[in-house]
Parts: structure tokens; C-alpha cells; sequence
């Protein structure tokens, strides 16, 4: 019986462990090193000692984080004093979670995940908005006859969920329409093999990767298909932002800056040469193939840098937008009450940053 | 009787009182700070508790979608795992190496088998039970098998000596003799099922179930004490399965060693 | 050898097994071929009760196995009742009792009795009604629904008889049945097995590796030799009957075991 309870309580703990994502990869980057750079990370500028940091990717090397390996790979870094170590992302934790870990200095991560990390009450900060625009689209087969969010009811709606799924509640809700009765709300692999199969009527998509996927990374073949674009619909909600500790940046402000000086003057390069950007990611990892890596450059750059915006604009906190992301998260339940924007961003660092390279 | 009285109340209540102990600790932030982490990495138990209740019957449903994945799962797996076992048994020459073969197929993760499940049904409750009932299936085949065959000396020739036919053999001797196996498969497979129905939710097509919103709280800072919460109601639906199987057990193999 | 020849054919054509010139040989797998019986002639009576005895290695077991169609012997033949063991076996015919009492631990007492009277397919009321006579004969109705695990290895063993007995077989078929008991419940039972013998009134081939023990319950004791496994001699044993416990200190008695002991020592 004992040998029972004991075999019983051990499984529960292992089931415990893998449910709760706290899985031995999170485990094993922390023991690695990472936990103690980013514990050794100092402004010691001047003193000729290189200043570790680590940056915590929301996903594996591709070119949604082009202009921090851009930045490594041409040295924006070293010339900052800084020597980096840039972490892929996982399935099993966020960028948040490692920045709060201390396994991480800074996070890649979407606004609309950060603001529900400082609902309840982590100490972080958007210090500077990478993503100027919400990439997310619905994309449908044109004999689907989809023209705008009106036309979903009824329909399979796909998306990843975790987080991903709030432009698409405050889409539906743009029309009225109650997400768990008028649509079938369907949860997407990281294939696109379901929309494909006809088994969702209107799939999320990210412009710089899954859409590549459905088009074969080729624009001319998107004439087989329709878009419904958070931005056109007015339900954009902000992406992928720079995060990290409002304490930790206030003590290292020198740091974040030149940090932020040398990542913005590689996604500068990155968006203005997106083939070599993506040819650098894919040295660095091979997740997807090269073609996909330039596909993924040169749409990101588009968000990164939309038209009429300059070099000078990339990574800029444009306060209407995130306000919008608070207010659409507050109404469409990503958090239960508005996080105050003043206390979600801090843009001196950026300010800062941009100065000092003018 | 009192000895055996007491022995169970020990059996029963020790394990109870630590976990009651561990519970108040866990509340008042020992472990927390013996673990260096916040109450977002890890929420405490009122926290927990007032999650559960925000999610009101919306729990249940999703305890139950897991349930039904996770038991009928388990079901058509042990099933077809001890049909397996019997089918190696009958054609002993080839039997055993295909049970080997198919005991490959519990070192296939659960990602990729929920993967190629959601190709092959169109429903997703239909593909959780497909992963529930690939990965109950090897552990039901490998032990029934052991079962079947693992007779007493002279089991065989005593039946030989009556001229039982085949079919007495299975049903007179060897499915009585498989019995405990299949209790021990079934309760590895059950805690084993049920994980297996959380992870393939997490790649499911729908967008319930406690495995999906495990998952999907997890992702979000301010929603993990709600993941936690349906973590600890899969834990309590595991625990409470164990138990119903082990008095199960313990009623029909009364005449085995383990029960004594 | 002449006197053995005599012996053999002493039942004569009125014998309940007759065995002939039967010859055994086991083929390893490494193509060795071990010869385990050769040339085997015997004859039991009905209503005989006789032991082969003889170490480990001689056949006895093999021989046993042979009559109760278990095995196929490589040559020779073999009659059970006019019959071949087959047919005998098909019918029936013999009950066995096995080294260890092999009785299912998930039946009780009671429904390891009924075990051949199910494979049967007794009537329901025959079938309690043999069973409750089998308990009786072995004196365990009171264990009836006990668990073989509740019970005594020597009790176990009974319930093992009892199983043999309950199909009403001509022939009860024993292969060192009280080997692995105690010295006072072997005793026990071998006055328990010659009262239900005396009842009963089967012929029984009762193996054993037990000078003292064949001596007590047999007739007629043959005696096997190993490589290979032989009929090396038959003894009568001349003590009356019924036999009890007294019987052991009988000088005739260890004149018998002492003779039977000799004549190992000669091969």
C-alpha cells in the first residue's frame, strides 16, 4: 500500500511538472549559464569588461527577431560594450516568465501578452514597440466569399489561442457577434494543413510566417485567397515589443540604453536589407528554410517600418495604438482591468536611444 | 481485525496528513520561498481555489470533455491491447516480436501522435481518444501478455489431461491468470491516459477541456493561478480514478497475493 | 532378467496398462538426441497400486507422462485399458495429480473440484453432488470456499486429489504428489491416499523418488535406473493390508527398503 501511495503521489508530481510547463528545458537554460549572465549583467562601461546580457526570444531563430542578430552578426553589440546571448523561445514558458526568472534581461514578446503579466503585478515594462502595426490576419479561400469580420458568423474560425486569440474576440465582437455561439472557434497546430483541408473556414495567419505558408512564400499566389486585416478592421491589438524589468532598467539604464540603441540600429539594417537579415537568422537556425526566412524578412520589415514611417520611427511607443491594446483587452476580457499605460511603458529608454544616434 | 483497522487508518491518514501539512505551508509561502518563486509562478492555494470558483460549471464541462477523452481512451486501448496479448498468445511464434514492435510506439510523443491524429479524425475528441488509446495500448499488450502466459507449472498439462479444448484454456485459465495484469496495466494506463488526454489537448482542434485550458492560462500572466486550478482538479480526477480502480481490484482479485 | 521378464508379464492379457518395449528420446537444440527411456515393458494390474521409483534422470516422470498421453513416446506401445493413451485420455479416463498442486488460485476449493466436471459439462446437480463427495473423501468440507492461498500445502495437495478423483477416473495417474510436504503430513496423507484408494478402488501409478514411500503405499515397486532411464527391477511388496503407521517399524518393512536400496547400488 505505501509502495502505492508513493508510486501514486510520484506520478501526480510528474504530472504536475509537465502541465505546469515548468519542463526541464526551462530548467536546463536557467542552470546553463543563463541565470548567472544575466545575474552578472552590470553597466561596467569603461572598465573594458564586456556587459553580459540575455535576450529571451518569443520563438525559435527566425526573422521576426532579425534585428537582433543582424545587430550581433555586424557587431552594433560590441560597439555598445555588450556581449549577447539571444535565447529561442518555447512552447513550454514566455518571454515573460524568463525575464521574471532572471534568466533573461530583456524579452521578445506581444504588448497584449506583457499587459496581462503586469495585470498581475510583474514588475515589466514595454520600453519600446518593435511592431508598429498587428501582423495577425483571418486569411480564407476566395470561393469561401469572407470579405470582412461581418462574414464570419457561422463559420470555423481557427487561431493558436494562449494568448493569440483577443484581435479575433474583438473582431467578432466589432460585429456583434458572440464568439462561442455565432462562430466555431477551432484551435490551430502550427501547420496550416487544417485550413488547407477545408477544416477551418477562416485561419489566423501571420503575415510574415503562415501566410508564407498557405502562398508557398509567392504574393502572386494570394490571389486564390482573402485577407481580413486587424489593422483595416480597427481591432489591432500590438505585438512583438522589447520588455524587461522596471527595477532592473532603472538600475541599469546606461545598459538598456545602449542595448536598445545597438537592437534598433540592427532591425534599421534588417528592415533596409531584408534577403541579408534573413540569410544571417538562418545561419544562426534552421527552423524554416531560407526561402521562408526572406519571405518572413521582408514582411516583417513592412511591420517593423510601415510605409511613411523613417528609421527614426522603428521601435517607438505610439501611444494611440498600445492605449487601443489596453482598451480592447479590457473589453474583450485579455485582462479584467485597464492596466494605466503610464505604468505598462516606459519610452525614456527609447527616447534616450534614438537621441543619442541622431 | 483492530491491527488491520489500524493499519489501514495509518495507510489512509498519513499520507492525507502530509498532504494537508504540505497544503498549509504551500499557503503560507513556504513553499514559495523555498522554491525562490513568486505567486504567479506559482499560485497559492487560495488563489487556486478562487480561480476554480470564477470558472464555475465552466469546469465541469471541461473536466468532463477530458474525462470522456481520457476514459474511453483508455477503454479502446486496454481493449484492443489485451485482444493484441491474446492474438500474440494464440501464434506465439511471431506473437512476441510484434508485442516488442508495438511497445515502439509508447516512445512516439505525444505532440507527434496528436498530430497525425488530428489528420486522421475529423473530430477532436476523436483524435484525444486515438492518442489516449495508442498510448494505453503497448503497456494493456505487454502485461496481459505476461499474464496469459506466465502460468503456474503443469496449469496447461492439468487442462491437457481433461482434453479441454483451446477455447477452455483462454477461458478457464488464462484470462482468470491475466487478471492482475490487467489491473496493473489499467492503473498505469490511467494516470498515463490522462495525461495523455491533457498534451493532446493542447494540440487539439477545439478549444475546450482541461488539457486546452491548462495550456492556454499558462501563456498568460495573469491567468495561471486558473491553470493551476484545473491542473489540481486533473490531479484530484486522477487520484479519485486510482482509487476506484484499486477497490475494484481489491474485489475481484481477492484471491491474489497482492491483497492478502 | 528373466525373473523381471516373468514379473512384467505377470498381469498378463488382463492388464489395466500395458506397456511395451517403450523407448524415449528427447532431441536437444543442438541436435543431440538424449535417450530418456529405453525398452520399457510393464504390466499393471486393475486395481494395482504401483510405484516407479528411481532418482532423478531415470524416466519415472517421462514414463508418467507417457501413459497419460502428455507425451509421445519414440517407440514402443502402449495400452490403457484396451485403449491408446490418446483415446484414454479423450475419455477421461485418468485423473492426474501433479508435483505441486496446480489448483487456480481465483477458484475456490469447491470450484477447483468442479473444474473437469465443468469441461465435462455435468448436469448443475451432479456436479455439486461430486464435489460435495470429493470434499467429504477428503475430509476439507469445511473448506469448501476457502482460496487455495488459505489453505496448507498438504491440504492443497488434497484438493489436488480430490480433483483427480472427481471425474470418477479408472486410473489416478501421481507424480511425486507429497514431494515438497513435511515429513508428518506426507505420513498423514499416505494413509489418507490408501484409505481412498481401499474406497475408490482405482489403479494407481504413483511416482516417486521415495524408497520408504513406495514401500508403504505399493504393491509392487519398479524400480528405473538413469542414462538411460530403465526398468532395472520389480519388487512385490508382501506387507498386509491395510497398512498403518505401524507398519514402518515392521522389520519386513526395512528388509524391503533395504533390498529395494541395494539394488540401486548395482547399477
Amino acid at each position: 500500500m505505501k509502495k502505492k501511495v508513493t508510486s501514486l503521489i510520484g506520478s501526480l508530481l510528474a504530472l504536475t511538472c509537465v502541465l505546469s510547463g515548468c519542463g526541464s528545458s526551462a530548467a536546463s537554460s536557467a542552470s546553463s549559464g543563463g541565470m548567472s549572465s544575466a545575474a552578472a549583467a552590470s553597466t561596467s562601461a569603461g572598465s573594458g569588461k564586456m556587459d553580459k546580457i540575455v535576450l529571451q526570444d518569443k520563438w525559435l531563430p527566425q526573422a521576426q527577431f532579425m534585428g537582433y542578430y543582424v545587430a550581433d552578426k555586424k557587431g552594433y553589440y560590441k560597439d555598445e560594450n555588450i556581449e549577447i546571448t539571444i535565447t529561442p523561445g518555447s512552447s513550454d514558458f514566455t518571454a515573460e516568465d524568463q525575464v521574471i526568472n532572471g534568466t533573461a534581461n530583456f524579452g521578445h514578446t506581444w504588448y497584449s501578452s506583457l499587459l496581462t503579466y503586469q495585470e498581475s503585478g510583474n514588475d515589466l515594462i514595454n520600453i519600446s514597440q518593435i511592431y508598429q502595426k498587428s501582423a495577425l490576419e483571418l486569411i480564407t479561400k476566395k470561393s469561401a466569399n469572407i470579405n470582412s469580420g461581418k462574414d464570419l458568423k457561422g463559420k470555423k474560425v481557427g487561431n493558436w489561442f494562449g494568448g493569440n486569440e483577443y484581435e479575433i474576440y474583438a473582431l467578432l465582437g466589432k460585429y456583434g457577434y458572440n464568439k462561442d455561439k455565432d462562430v466555431s472557434l477551432v484551435q490551430q497546430d502550427f501547420t496550416m494543413n487544417a485550413f488547407n483541408n477545408n477544416e477551418i473556414d477562416a485561419a489566423s495567419a501571420m503575415t510574415y510566417n503562415e501566410l508564407g505558408l498557405v502562398i508557398d512564400d509567392d504574393d502572386s499566389k494570394m490571389s486564390n485567397y482573402k485577407l481580413i486585416d486587424m489593422n483595416d478592421e480597427g481591432v489591432a491589438m500590438m505585438e512583438d515589443c522589447l520588455c524587461c524589468s522596471k527595477a532592473w532598467a532603472a538600475s541599469h539604464k546606461d545598459l538598456v540604453v545602449r542595448f536598445l540603441r545597438a537592437s534598433l540600429k540592427g532591425w534599421q539594417y534588417a528592415c533596409a536589407h531584408p534577403d541579408e537579415a534573413a540569410q544571417i537568422v538562418w545561419d544562426v537556425g534552421k527552423s524554416v528554410s531560407l526561402k521562408h526566412q526572406q519571405f518572413m524578412a521582408k514582411k516583417v520589415a513592412e511591420t517593423v517600418k510601415p510605409s511613411g514611417y523613417s528609421d527614426k520611427d522603428i521601435g517607438k511607443l505610439d501611444e494611440k495604438k498600445l492605449q487601443q491594446t489596453i482598451d480592447l483587452g479590457t473589453k474583450y476580457g485579455l485582462i479584467k482591468k485597464a492596466v494605466k499605460l503610464s505604468d505598462s511603458i516606459d519610452a525614456s529608454y527609447w527616447t534616450e536611444a534614438t537621441k543619442a544616434a541622431s | 481485525m483492530s491491527a488491520k483497522a489500524k493499519n489501514r487508518a495509518t495507510s489512509i491518514g498519513l499520507p492525507l496528513a502530509v498532504g494537508v501539512v504540505l497544503v498549509l505551508l504551500w499557503q503560507m509561502g513556504v513553499l514559495n520561498a523555498a522554491g525562490g518563486l513568486t505567486t504567479m509562478q506559482l499560485p497559492l492555494p487560495s488563489d487556486i481555489s478562487v480561480a476554480l470558483v470564477e470558472k464555475g460549471t465552466r469546469v465541469i464541462s471541461d473536466a468532463t470533455i477530458t474525462l470522456v477523452a481520457s476514459l474511453a481512451g483508455l477503454f479502446i486501448g486496454c481493449g484492443i491491447g489485451y485482444l493484441c496479448a491474446v492474438l500474440a498468445t494464440m501464434a506465439p511464434r511471431w506473437g512476441r516480436g510484434s508485442l516488442t514492435v508495438l511497445s515502439a510506439l509508447n516512445a512516439v510523443p505525444i505532440v507527434a501522435l496528436a498530430c497525425i491524429m488530428n489528420r486522421w479524425f475529423s473530430s477532436a475528441m476523436g483524435s484525444k481518444i486515438a492518442v489516449v488509446a495508442i498510448v494505453c495500448m503497448a503497456t494493456m499488450a505487454i502485461n496481459a501478455y505476461r499474464g496469459l502466459n506466465d502460468l503456474q507449472p503443469f496449469a496447461r498439462d492439468l487442462l491437457k489431461s481433461y482434453a479441454a479444448p483451446r477455447n477452455t484454456e483462454f477461458l478457464k485459465l488464462r484470462i482468470p491468470n491475466s487478471l492482475p495484469n490487467v489491473f496493473t496495466a489499467v492503473k498505469i494506463n490511467l494516470v498515463n491516459g490522462m495525461m495523455s488526454a491533457l498534451i493532446s489537448e493542447y494540440f487539439s482542434k477545439d478549444t475546450v477541456g482541461l488539457g486546452f485550458t491548462i495550456k492556454t492560462c499558462m501563456k498568460m500572466g495573469n491567468q495561471k493561478a486558473t491553470g493551476w486550478a484545473y491542473i489540481v482538479v486533473a490531479a484530484l480526477l486522477s487520484i479519485v480514478l486510482y482509487i476506484v480502480v484499486t477497490l475494484v481490484e481489491k474485489r475481484v482479485l481477492r484471491w491474489h497475493a497482492s491483497h492478502r | 532378467m528373466a525373473e523381471l521378464a516373468k514379473q512384467t508379464a505377470s498381469a498378463g492379457t488382463n492388464a489395466e496398462i500395458l506397456i511395451e518395449h517403450i523407448g524415449m528420446t528427447y532431441h536437444t537444440d543442438g541436435g543431440e538426441d538424449v535417450p530418456a527411456l529405453s525398452d520399457v515393458n510393464l504390466s499393471v494390474a486393475k486395481g494395482e497400486f504401483i510405484s516407479l521409483l528411481g532418482p532423478s534422470g531415470c524416466g519415472k516422470t517421462t514414463l508418467l507422462r507417457i501413459i497419460a498421453d502428455l507425451l509421445q513416446p519414440t517407440s514402443g506401445k502402449i495400452q490403457v485399458a484396451g485403449e491408446t493413451p490418446h483415446e484414454v485420455r479423450m475419455q477421461k479416463k485418468y485423473g492426474i495429480v501433479f508435483q505441486s498442486p496446480v489448483l487456480y488460485d481465483w477458484r475456490t476449493v469447491r470450484r477447483n473440484i468442479r473444474l473437469p466436471l465443468e469441461i465435462m459439462k455435468l448436469p448443475k446437480q451432479e456436479q455439486e453432488a461430486r464435489v460435495n463427495h470429493m470434499l467429504e473423501l477428503v475430509g476439507l468440507t469445511e473448506f469448501g470456499d476457502h482460496y487455495p492461498f488459505e489453505l496448507s500445502g498438504g491440504m492443497q495437495q488434497r484438493v489436488g486429489i480430490a480433483r483427480a478423483l472427481a471425474i470418477n477416473p479408472e486410473i489416478l495417474l501421481m507424480d511425486e504428489p507429497f514431494s515438497a510436504l513435511d515429513e508428518f503430513t506426507k505420513e498423514k496423507l499416505h494413509e489418507d491416499l490408501l484409505r481412498i484408494w481401499r474406497k475408490t478402488n482405482k489403479t494407481i501409478v504413483f511416482v516417486t523418488h521415495n524408497i520408504a514411500e513406495s514401500v508403504f503405499l505399493s504393491d509392487r515397486v519398479c524400480v528405473l535406473s538413469p542414462h538411460p532411464g530403465r526398468l532395472s527391477a520389480i519388487v512385490d511388496i508382501t506387507l498386509p493390508r491395510p497398512r498403518t503407521a505401524e507398519v514402518r517399524s515392521l522389520p519386513e518393512f526395512s528388509q524391503l527398503v533395504a533390498k529395494i536400496r541395494a539394488s540401486f547400488e548395482g547399477v
